[in-house]
């Protein structure tokens, strides 16, 4: 079943990722009774293998993807997505974007997993090191570079990553993965799925990891002795335990339940505020509802409620959030249509020590987000050209209402897809931005949300099954760009950021596949004339990569063997100080038994340590490490 | 009216063979490979929402899925091959054409190929289908007696229930599943 927020450009996109690597036209087992009975049979012949259809510059890490590479967090798997800027700033810290604006808050990409958004409203980005799932269960990511605030609202400005968990009817029965590794400490994972009666189906999982300290530790200037300890002990240890349970019935359509429970910390192991290390804990529970009364209508519901601690060094932020979700889909003639309504409450409550010479006012907050969208898919020359249309309109407590419209087309060939949109999306301010004040005087009470106006055109082609090509290229022009203006906050820098992301595979035998992958960008950033944050726009444009590049090579030597090694370059971060580096990642897997698979994984190699990032951070050191699964 | 007729004309060997080299060009072949996608996907969610009567299965945890006729799935077959139901694992057989001879006993899902329309009427008398869940991928199968009838409609995969048989069996059958297959 498909995540509920999944827009139009991704329903097509479901039906094909699971696809990717064979020969089939269709997901057989994932294709539910309403979809087939709308396929058409002469357009999906067109192709052995079709073309992705969306509009959209989309890439997908399959469940095999994710295996193959043996990496144990989320974070990890994303070095291998074209135009995705990976950041290991500490060795648990992760900063993630796309299209530019990295940094520990990358606050314009969304992320999600299972439709449910681990972006923080707090800090405006994704605190990777307290997100995690078992990878094994993971059906596919999703990754689309550009906008997506006309589906998933505000926030989705460069591009949104999709976490997709499997159905628990596919992962029906056990195993348990022991690992140990030099920086990969130790992972123990286990997962029992289990058949309730004939409809209902369930899974729970457990996950451990430790991981070591960083290397060489790299303070700025001003860092105080106990900053730089605390980086130099930064291994971290999280737990985690959750479950999933599906329901599918024709007359009831299908019902998911499904929560994890976490715990985490990283730095040395300290009580109270005062000590730099960190502490994470929290939950969710999500309920999903699918039902399709007839082949063209769709009903999609979700609700989840979502608990998190957050303790850093002179700050504890506790948050609860809940979530409602509604939409339908209906096809007539030859439109697609889909519409949805959203309401989504949270509340928090954030403690800073007296100790820090700044406060958050108001302490507690709670924040309400109405939303609403429509989309329509409109087919037109025997489906060979598509026109999309949608907007987006939200209603917050920041910058009260906003429009986020796009027009997406396509046209398909037989063996190639050319594609073109247009969109606009916002990024609001967080509530740090927002409510941070020194001596009772806010800094960003008058802060605007960030505006971006992107156009993207995009080429898909195949060649005689064997080559797959996908380039997209897009012009993004950015304005009210946040700054800090001592002694405010505020929107004071502008620019453009412009760039093409291609990734080309080659299937050079039935058991061997080839990809590369390779983007380019320039960006260019300024300030408004009476602006104090001028360094600011060197600091943002020399943090994003001019040029990226990924080789990937899969091969399955034979049923028990596999290969799987990938080169990356990625271009200096003149911003940061970090010079250009190359560095290479192997698996090698074997499966002496049918059901056991021993994994052997090597990763950063090519140095003894690397700094991936500015100041206040820690070397990356090569791990070698060693993973058993069994099943049962 | 239509099965009468049939069952007195029979092909022989050597022409629908030439008939078959001559009538199939490459498209074609590719064509029908989509087809038989969508066909194995249906059987898969058929199966998804069928209650077989307990003494048919007996507990035996597997679901046996006899492919009768000329293999035209090709590796659609092996993607549902071992696949998880409510009623037990799939283990799918391909039988190939029908002979006298052939062992349909151990079979849970019968599934007609078109290639034995014209023998329609001798498979089903070798079958109990109170027991044996057809699927048919031909018109009228449901007059010849089977239960579930795929068809072509508008270039698309629809089906068709055989409600009267239905309710002569035992099997259990989602109530929209057969709504859905009613219209």
């Amino acid at each position: 079943m498909r995540p509920l927020l999944i827009g139009m450009f991704c329903t097509s996109l479901s039906c094909l990722a699971a696809t990717e690597h064979s020969q089939l036209a269709i997901d057989i087992k994932g294709t539910s009774l309403a979809e087939l009975m709308n396929l058409n049979i002469t357009s999906l012949s067109r192709k052995s293998e079709p073309l992705d259809k969306a509009p959209a510059a989309v890439y997908v890490l399959t469940n095999d993807e994710i295996k193959r590479m043996g990496v144990t967090h989320i974070a990890e798997a994303l070095r291998y997505v074209p135009g995705v800027e990976v950041v290991r700033q500490e060795a648990n810290k992760w900063a993630i974007s796309i299209r530019g604006f990295n940094g520990r808050s990358a606050n314009k990409l969304l992320v999600m997993i299972d439709g449910r958004s681990i972006y923080s409203p707090f800090f405006s980005g994704v605190l990777w090191e307290e997100k995690d799932v078992v990878l094994e269960d993971v059906e596919r990511i999703e990754v689309i570079r550009g906008p997506g605030g006309t589906t998933w609202g505000a926030n989705a400005v460069n591009g949104v990553i999709n976490i997709i968990t499997k159905d628990s009817k596919d992962t029906q029965g056990g195993f348990v993965t022991l690992g140990a590794g030099l920086e990969e400490r130790s992972l123990t994972q286990a997962r029992y799925g289990w058949r309730i009666d004939g409809q209902t189906t369930a899974r729970v999982y457990g996950k451990f990891t430790e991981r070591d300290d960083g290397g060489s530790v790299r303070g700025s200037a001003s860092a105080s002795p106990s900053v730089i300890g605390a980086l130099e002990d930064d291994g971290a240890r999280m737990r985690q335990t959750g479950f999933r349970l599906d329901r599918q019935s024709l007359e009831q359509g299908h019902l998911t339940l499904q929560g994890d429970l976490y715990q985490g910390d990283l730095g040395p192991h300290y009580h109270g505020l005062g000590s730099a290390g960190q502490e994470h804990d929290g939950g969710n529970l999500k309920l999903d509802w699918s039902y399709s009364p007839t082949a063209e209508r769709t009903h999609e519901l979700q609700l989840y409620y979502d608990d998190t601690t957050l303790e850093i060094e002179g700050l504890i932020d506790k948050r609860h959030l809940w979530s409602f979700d509604y939409q339908m889909l209906q096809r007539w003639a030859n439109h697609e249509v889909v519409g949805g309504i959203g309401y989504r409450r949270g509340s928090d409550n954030i403690d800073i020590s007296p100790l820090v010479p700044a406060e958050l006012l108001p302490e507690q907050r709670n924040e309400e987000l109405k939303s609403a969208f429509i989309q329509d898919d409109i087919a037109f020359l025997e489906d060979r050209l598509h026109l999309i249309l949608g907007t987006k309109y939200e209603r917050n407590d920041y910058s009260n209402e906003e429009w986020q419209p796009s027009v997406r087309t396509s046209y398909s060939f037989d063996e190639a897809l050319v594609w073109a949109a247009w969109s606009r999306a916002v990024r609001t301010p967080s509530r740090l931005e927002h409510d941070l004040a020194f001596a009772g005087r806010p800094l960003g009470d008058q802060l605007k949300p960030e505006r971006a106006n992107v156009y993207e055109l995009g080429w898909r082609q195949q060649w005689r099954e064997q080559w797959h090509l996908d380039i997209a290229s897009y012009w993004a022009e950015y304005e009210d760009l946040f700054t800090s203006e001592r002694p405010t906050f505020a929107n004071q820098m502008q620019g453009d950021v412009k760039g093409i992301e291609t990734s080309l595979s080659y299937q050079a035998r039935s058991n061997w596949l080839l990809r590369l992958n390779y983007s380019h960008a320039e960006m260019d950033l300024s300030v408004s004339p009476g602006s104090q944050a001028g360094a600011t726009s060197d600091t943002v444009e020399g943090s994003m990569p001019h040029d990226m590049l990924q080789l990937i090579s899969l091969w399955d030597i034979n049923p028990r063997w596999q290969l799987n090694t990938y080169l990356r370059y990625v271009d200096a971060l003149p911003g940061q100080d970090v010079p250009s580096y190359w560095a290479g990642d192997i698996s090698l897997l074997w499966r002496p038994l049918q059901k056991t698979r021993v994994q052997l994984v090597g990763r950063h190699l090519g140095h003894s340590e690397r700094f991936q990032w500015g100041t206040g951070v820690t070397a990356v050191e090569p791990d070698l490490a060693l993973y058993l699964t069994q099943e049962f | 009216m239509g099965a009468c007729a049939q069952r007195h004309l029979s092909w022989p060997r050597w022409l629908a063979l030439g008939v078959a080299l001559v009538a199939a060009p490459a498209a074609r072949a590719q064509a029908a490979d989509v087809a038989y996608q969508i066909k194995a996907s249906y059987i898969y969610n058929f199966l998804q929402f069928v209650h077989f009567p307990t003494d048919v299965l007996q507990g035996a945890g597997t679901l046996n899925v006899c492919i009768l006729g000329e293999d035209r799935f090709g590796p659609a077959l092996d993607e549902i091959d071992g696949a998880t139901t409510p009623q037990g694992q799939l283990k799918v057989m391909r039988l190939g054409r029908f002979s006298s001879s052939a062992a349909l006993d151990g079979c849970n899902v019968l599934y007609l190929v078109d290639s034995e329309r014209q023998g329609v009427d001798s498979i089903m008398a070798k079958v109990n289908e109170t027991r044996v869940l057809t699927i048919g991928e031909f018109a009228p199968f449901i007059r010849h007696g089977g239960l579930i009838e795929l068809f072509e409609q508008n270039d698309m995969i629809r089906f068709r229930i055989n409600e009267e048989l239905l309710n002569k069996t035992a099997f259990k059958i989602d109530a929209q599943l057969v709504q859905l297959g009613v219209k």
